[in-house]
């Protein structure tokens, strides 16, 4: 039988896919895992799935010259690195070796597509983030009147969370801020879950922050995929208090940031927009305070003057008013003088009238005096004792106590009786 | 002070106490505890803007929830 050596059979195939094939393909595919070589060659597994079940497999391997030149580009152009999970549309040679077996020289990466396929799986993210009305979620709470207590998710050592921390507590008006610290991984396949699960820790304790800041440092190639995803947009979109991203790039929007409260470069402009929101503040109570100082000293001041103008209405009043009384007075002083003289006859006569009239009514009062006292002289004569004595009536008295004074009378006492005539004693014989 | 004054409604006063020299006239008296109560405000704002004993604060508030 004829047969042939697995080498031989090997080559077959190699001449059969040489002639058949086309020199190069682009191709789409998926990276399923990726080598470096230490020589620099780097090897790929490709896949293609379908529903999550691979369906296609390919080994390929991008030669170190060739990888040196197009991992420089397209990091350019994409801002990552080649790594598993990204589709990438690739232009290969197939390569069929008799010891090696079949696998894709890759001579180029159009790093467009993988823009343009990063982009598309953004905006369907975006597109059901907003049919699900969480887009705009975080945007309309109200921005707290003092962002003062933060919560800040970032990784420990990263320069970014220290140039924030450092910003923050040399902040030149002297603010204070209460900073607790919430670390994730802020790079790399972890970076949706970490973030996720710091927002929920900080959620457990929501009212003791005003607002949550999520910050990292720029770092030579930026990896944002963690920041490009529905459950990173949806956490940041609905969680109850204002999330601010400062992820350090400045090529496109990440998710995180469209949905965030407020979105800036960098840690350190994240810390410059708090400090300006509490200055804007501060100005706002100064400005508050400014218009009610100047108020109340206008206010002040018209009322002084209103004084002012009272006081020296009054007394200029009461000038002119004194003035007025001092002219008059000095009018009458002189039609005094002036007709002192001339009437001083008249004065004369009026004086003696006054004084006859005077003279007059004394005598007339006098003789009615006279009289009365005449007619009260003769209403006493008729109480007087020795009047009454001389008509013949008498008093007796017993020790000098009238006797209707005295209320029992002893036998042998001595009576005294008095008349106009006589005064006579005699004792007392029976007293019923 | 009352312990319940925050940074809105500290503003909020203020807001309301200009108004109210700027409208309302108040004789000498109210405007004097008009001005003074405004002190006590923004010098509550700015000791909370700048003091840095929040810990007794955030200590008291906890015992208070």
């Amino acid at each position: 039988m004829n047969h042939l050596t697995l080498f031989e059979f090997n080559k077959t195939i190699r001449k059969a896919l040489e002639k058949t094939l086309a020199p190069t393909y682009w191709i789409v595919a998926e990276i399923g895992e990726l080598n470096q070589h230490p020589k620099g060659h780097c090897y790929l597994e490709l896949i293609e799935k379908h529903q999550e079940k691979i369906v296609a497999r390919m080994k390929a391997t991008i030669w170190s010259s060739t990888y040196q030149n197009l991992i420089h580009w397209f990091e350019r152009i994409t801002g990552q690195s080649l790594k598993p999970g990204m589709k990438i549309l690739l232009n290969a040679e197939v390569v069929f070796h008799e010891a090696y077996g079949l696998s894709l020289n890759i001579l180029d990466i159009d790093a467009n597509y993988t823009i343009g396929e990063r982009e598309r799986l953004k905006q369907e993210i975006l597109t059901r983030l907003t049919d699900e009305e969480l887009i705009n979620r975080n945007k309309v709470l109200a921005f707290p009147e003092v962002p003062q207590r933060i919560a800040i998710i970032s990784s420990e050592h990263s320069a970014g969370y220290q140039d924030f921390k450092k910003q923050l507590e040399s902040n030149k008006p002297g603010y204070r801020f209460d900073l607790s610290f919430f670390p994730a991984q802020m790079q790399g396949d972890e970076t949706t879950k970490s973030v996720v699960d710091a927002l929920k820790q900080i959620f457990e304790t929501i009212h003791d922050y005003d607002l949550v800041v999520v910050i990292r440092g720029g770092g030579a190639q930026a990896d944002l995929d963690g920041f490009n995803t529905y459950l990173m947009g949806k956490a940041i979109a609905r969680f109850p208090i204002p999330v601010i991203t400062g992820i350090g790039h400045d090529r496109d929007q990440t998710i995180a940031d469209t949905v965030a409260h407020a979105s800036v470069k960098t840690p350190t402009a994240v810390a410059e927009f708090l400090i300006a929101s509490i200055r804007s503040f501060e100005e706002r109570i100064d400005q508050l305070f400014n218009i009610i100082m100047v108020d109340s000293l206008d206010s002040l001041r018209e009322r002084k003057q209103n004084l002012d103008k009272i006081s020296s209405a009054i007394s200029s009043m009461s000038k002119s008013k004194i003035n007025q009384k001092r002219l008059r007075l000095d009018l009458q002083f002189e039609l005094i003088n002036r007709g002192q003289r001339s009437n001083r006859r008249q004065v004369e006569m009026t004086l003696k009238k006054l004084s006859d009239d005077v003279f007059e009514g004394s005598q007339q009062l006098l003789s009615q005096n006279f009289q009365s006292m005449k007619s009260l002289e003769k209403l006493f004569t008729v109480y007087d004792p020795d009047i009454t004595l001389q008509r013949g009536f008498s008093y007796s008295t017993i020790d000098g106590q009238p006797l209707h004074k005295i209320r029992k009378v002893k036998k042998g006492s001595t009576l005294k009786t008095v008349s106009s005539a006589h005064t006579l004693s005699s004792e007392v014989i029976n007293t019923d | 002070m009352a312990k319940d004054l925050t940074y809105k409604s500290a503003t909020e006063e203020l807001e309301q106490i200009a108004n109210q020299i700027e409208n309302d006239e108040p004789d000498i008296d109210e405007l004097a505890s008009l001005v003074k109560r405004a002190k006590e405000l923004i010098q509550f704002c700015k000791s909370r803007l700048k003091s840095t004993e929040s810990e007794i604060d955030e200590a008291l508030k906890e015992l208070e929830d």
